[in-house]
């Protein structure tokens, strides 16, 4: 009951999506290029929240990510809503050991919660800039391995 | 024949009780599969604007079957002291009701759509995990948005055929809404593709058109609505004109009574009509006053019904 008009780009998008499929092109992509950005500097920069306790499995994780991207990391700890501006802005490429619940969580693209090794009960979770779904996607896949430690 | 002059109350053909037994049984199954596909595409939900639209709007279309059901049950019962006439016009209260929330949420999500449109925000779409692999939630949603739209196409299409049978505009409209399911369910996957490809304004722009179909549509629905409790000319079933039946009917009865004025309304899926001389549409002050003592303008009309062919006489002779 839509204009034809419109409906006919949405059918284009929909054939795109197929063409997609069929040569196995990769999705999500980044809005604003932070993998490629990434990729092209060999650097990660890395914000954690200065008053976390323990970091020691995202450090490790962080270390595995540089390993696989071949870019060397470079830690920014700060403030939590610095590093939730600094992020949105895109000077910083995450933030790493969040809590998974915070006031910030609509602010940010948030990662896949994970149990925190202190305190079971609060899960925490990584953030990237909001729409950097290849990044997030990224990041996600890390956090899936085990906790090395 | 005889079990209605018992009844005294207006009866169906076989052909249209057995519809009506078809679209209620029809309606049931659209409750359940769209109770299903809400709680799939809830579990599916993830950072896309369209397809939250799309989810708000599946829940939208819970209402045209329930209030079908709900108007259903009420037209069955007998008239009362109370509610001389019956409840035909049960559907027509039930119709505006659920056209007017469709218009009212049609216009909250523009809202909604056209703010994250203008803020510029940047949709996000995580991962999930299943049996140790990962998989873009946007896959998920696309999955989630094919499978809803099959359903309510194949309903919709079968429900499109029993509306014109029974004249029913909620049917209808309902039949209509779901067969142009599809729609929705397409620019909500354009709309997230749009986020896989890395263009942020596709799924905004993508809620905002799925906001105005549902408003075009709780529009449309309202102003059937409208026309039917405002007694207005009974109206074609696919669109707003007036209805060929109806306005054969008055032709009919204007030639078999000359000089009077034919008034015809629809209550429900029935059609009244009222001869009256032309130019006395009004009881006279006189007659009024011997019927009301107080307040006699508000008595307008006295109807003596046609029950037979030896009652019609012009109606200016009695």
């Amino acid at each position: 009951m839509m204009s034809r008009s419109l409906f006919t780009s949405a059918r284009m998008g929909f054939s795109l999506l197929c063409l997609c499929v069929l040569f196995g092109c990769e999705l999500p992509k980044d809005q604003r290029g932070t993998t490629e950005r990434i990729e092209l500097e060999s650097e990660i920069h890395a914000g954690y929240s200065a008053q976390a306790e323990e970091l020691a499995a995202e450090r490790a994780w962080l270390a595995a990510l540089g390993e696989r991207k071949d870019a060397r990391i470079e830690e920014m700890p700060g403030e939590a809503h610095e590093l939730v501006e600094a992020l949105r802005r895109g000077e910083i490429d995450l933030i790493m050991g969040m809590p998974a619940k915070s006031p910030f969580a609509t602010e940010v693209g948030l990662s896949r919660p994970y149990p925190n090794p202190q305190e079971r009960a609060q899960k925490r979770a990584w953030a990237v800039r909001p729409g950097e779904n290849a990044w997030l996607y990224e990041v996600d896949r890390l956090l899936m391995q085990e906790t090395p430690r | 024949m005889t079990e209605n002059a018992v009844r005294d109350r207006p009866a169906y053909p076989q052909t249209v009780e057995t519809a009506l037994e078809d679209a209620e049984r029809i309606e049931w199954i659209t409750l359940f599969w769209l109770a299903v596909i809400v709680a799939v595409m809830g579990w599916a939900m993830g950072g896309s604007q369209a397809f939250k639209t799309a989810w708000i709007e599946d829940v939208l279309s819970l209402l045209a079957p329930a209030s079908f059901l709900v108007a259903r049950r009420f037209e069955k019962k007998p008239p009362s002291e109370g509610f001389p006439y019956g409840y035909h016009r049960a559907a027509s209260l039930a119709f505006f009701f659920s056209s007017a929330a469709l218009f009212v949420i049609g216009a909250w999500l523009l809202y909604d759509g056209a703010m994250s449109l203008m803020k510029a925000e940047h949709p996000t779409i995580g991962s999930r995990v299943y049996f140790g692999t990962q998989i873009w939630s946007g896959w998920i949603m696309i999955g989630a948005l094919i499978f809803s739209v099959i359903p309510p196409v194949i309903l919709g299409r079968r429900k499109l055929g029993i509306a014109k049978k029974l004249h029913d505009k909620v049917l209808y409209v309902d039949a209509q809404t779901n067969s142009a399911d599809w729609q929705t369910g397409l620019a909500s996957i354009a709309g997230i593709v749009g986020i896989g490809f890395g263009f942020r304004w596709a799924d905004a722009a993508m809620a905002v058109l799925i906001s105005l179909s549902i408003i075009k549509d709780g529009y449309g629905a309202l102003k059937k609505a409208t026309i039917s409790l405002l007694d207005g000319m009974p109206r074609a079933l696919d669109s707003h004109a007036i209805s060929e039946d109806a306005r054969l009917l008055k032709s009919r009865l204007e030639s078999h009574f000359p000089g009077t004025n034919v008034q015809i309304r629809e209550t429900g899926r029935f059609f009244r009509a009222s001869v009256e001389p032309e130019g006395k549409r009004v009881l006279p002050p006189g007659l009024r006053r011997e019927y009301l003592s107080e307040d006699d303008w508000r008595l307008i009309e006295v109807t003596t019904a046609l029950r037979d062919v030896a009652d019609r006489k012009k109606p200016d002779q009695s």
